[in-house]
């Protein structure tokens, strides 16, 4: 078994006690709240206001995790999985286990607080917990490649995976104005298929091409996985 | 007897520099291998390479290794652990803790670090952190052991605790171990690897050195001290420090109390 409990516990409590998870989770936190400050709002476009902060939020976290230890510590813990495949799937496991916190928060708070002007659909509810899960994963991949590329240096890193962030945020834009970016766009994570599905229709049905976009989101996780996996085993 | 590391012609470059190249050596469980080699020569490289940690530039490395225990010649400064903590968490890695916790309080005991079980190893010194890096290593229960700098800061009695330790492991489990000058534990070697040259040469039980101890003596006046062989003593004034093999410094103690002598310090070297 590649994923090991006992490493996971050894993450959350090293993540916890670096105490560097308060920037980011207070921060998502509190957006949520202010968020949601008036009630009566329409269930669709704000979730996928708040998928696309956990996709923020989610790099900054899986940063952070992927800075915890010191180049001897991540030694030591390589020999003591012995495997940095399993190294790499705890950090993600801790990552994932963040992203369910704060995915539960976004998704929950609206609705034990009846922000909503309607009542959920439950079509609704797994769309918008499967975007807020994608684009939790986008934000994953995004932090953890470019902590383990450490490009010239940290502020680097951090820079790199904003500009990734805000370009694939744009990226229907970008392409409208120049098309001949659509190819190289191919390599940023598909956010936008993702939103695209949060539609204020009522009733909410599932829009043509759903499938054909989840698709896709699968095949760029396993690639984004299996590219960050290899790059990851090529720098350690 | 079953290989357990075998390496074949290996190099390491890193950053343009080949840190050593050519280096072939095996091991079996009664292998202890002394990796002897000036600063900078790639000593703590190779027993990463030997980790699985780095990867060769050239050549092969080939472990038949269940577990790799791995010390490393400075203990992580800022783990975020309590001492026994840290034990616990990562003995918990592949098995259960309730087996290993017995195992921890013993080697918490025989190092003497039961004080300090629950403080974080942040606050520790570096003594106490190498002995947390030497416990963690051997809970892997490993094959293979690897020791960078193994006794690197550790006091006189923490030593001698793991050169007993290691030599109960003789036979049992492979131990690779580097040190840049010979001392206490280089004795313990069956073979040297010189790394600069990649040679490796065995070193035979009749050859392998005795342990010994100083004694250093403040001298009463007008003795001359005559009946220690001039190789075995360094006259200082009115001090000396007598060099003799463990098993004879009893019998001269008993010699130099018996002439008058005042016993300053007596030490392994």
């Amino acid at each position: 078994m590649m994923i090991r409990a006992g490493f996971i516990h050894y993450q959350l409590k090293s993540y916890l006690r670096s105490l560097t998870f308060i920037p980011p989770v207070t921060m998502f936190v509190a957006w949520i709240v202010i968020f949601y400050t008036y009630s009566g709002v329409p269930i669709m476009s704000s979730y996928v206001i708040t998928s696309v902060s956990l996709y923020l939020v989610m790099t900054w976290v899986a940063m952070n995790v992927f800075s915890l230890e010191t180049a001897t510590e991540k030694n030591l813990l390589f020999v003591q999985l012995k495997s940095k495949h399993a190294y790499l799937l705890g950090k993600w496991a801790v990552c994932f286990l963040a992203a369910l916190v704060l995915g539960a928060i976004a998704i929950l708070y609206p609705l034990i607080f009846s922000m909503f002007k309607e009542p959920i659909q439950s079509v609704q509810f797994i769309v918008a917990v499967l975007g807020h899960l994608v684009a939790a994963v986008f934000g994953m991949l995004i932090g953890s490649f470019f902590s383990i590329t450490k490009l010239e240096s940290k502020r680097f890193a951090w820079l790199s995976s904003m500009l990734v962030i805000v370009v694939s945020l744009a990226k229907e834009g970008i392409v409208e104005m120049a098309h001949f970016f659509q190819w190289i766009l191919l390599l940023f994570p598909p956010i936008h298929q993702v939103m695209r599905h949060f539609t204020d229709e009522t009733p909410y049905v599932i829009a043509n091409g759903y499938w054909v976009d989840a698709l896709w989101i699968l095949v760029y996780v396993v690639g984004g996985y299996t590219v960050t996996l290899a790059l990851f085993k090529r720098r350690e | 007897m079953k290989v357990v590391v075998e390496v074949t012609d290996v190099g390491k470059v890193i950053g343009g520099r080949q840190i050593f190249e050519h280096i072939s050596f095996s091991c079996t469980r009664d292998t202890i291998l002394f990796v002897r080699g000036g600063n900078g020569t790639g000593k703590s490289t190779l027993l990463k390479m030997l980790a699985g940690i780095y990867e060769p530039t050239a050549g092969e490395v080939r472990r038949q290794t269940k577990y790799i225990g791995y010390v490393p010649e400075h203990f992580p400064e800022d783990i975020r652990f309590k001492v026994k903590e840290y034990l616990l968490l990562t003995a918990s890695f592949h098995g259960t803790v309730k087996d290993c916790e017995a195992r921890i309080m013993e080697y918490m005991d025989l190092f003497g670090l039961s004080p300090f079980e629950n403080k974080p190893i942040a606050a520790c010194s570096k003594g106490t952190k190498q002995k947390v890096g030497i416990i963690q290593a051997l809970l892997m229960e490993p094959d293979l052991l690897l020791l960078d700098e193994p006794l690197t800061g550790l006091d006189q009695e923490s030593q001698e605790a793991i050169i007993r330790l290691l030599q109960s492991f003789c036979g049992t489990v492979a131990i690779i171990f580097t040190a840049h000058e010979d001392g206490p534990i280089t004795e313990l070697a069956t073979h040297v690897l010189q790394i600069e040259t990649g040679e490796v040469s065995t070193v035979g039980q009749s050859v392998r050195r005795k342990r010994q101890k100083e004694i250093h003596i403040m001298i009463p006046a007008g003795e001359k001290m005559m009946f220690i062989p001039a190789g075995q003593i360094e006259m200082n004034g009115r001090t000396a420090v007598i060099t003799v093999e463990q098993d004879s410094s009893d019998d001269m103690l008993r010699k130099l109390l018996g002439m008058g002598c005042s016993i300053l310090e007596v030490r392994n070297k």
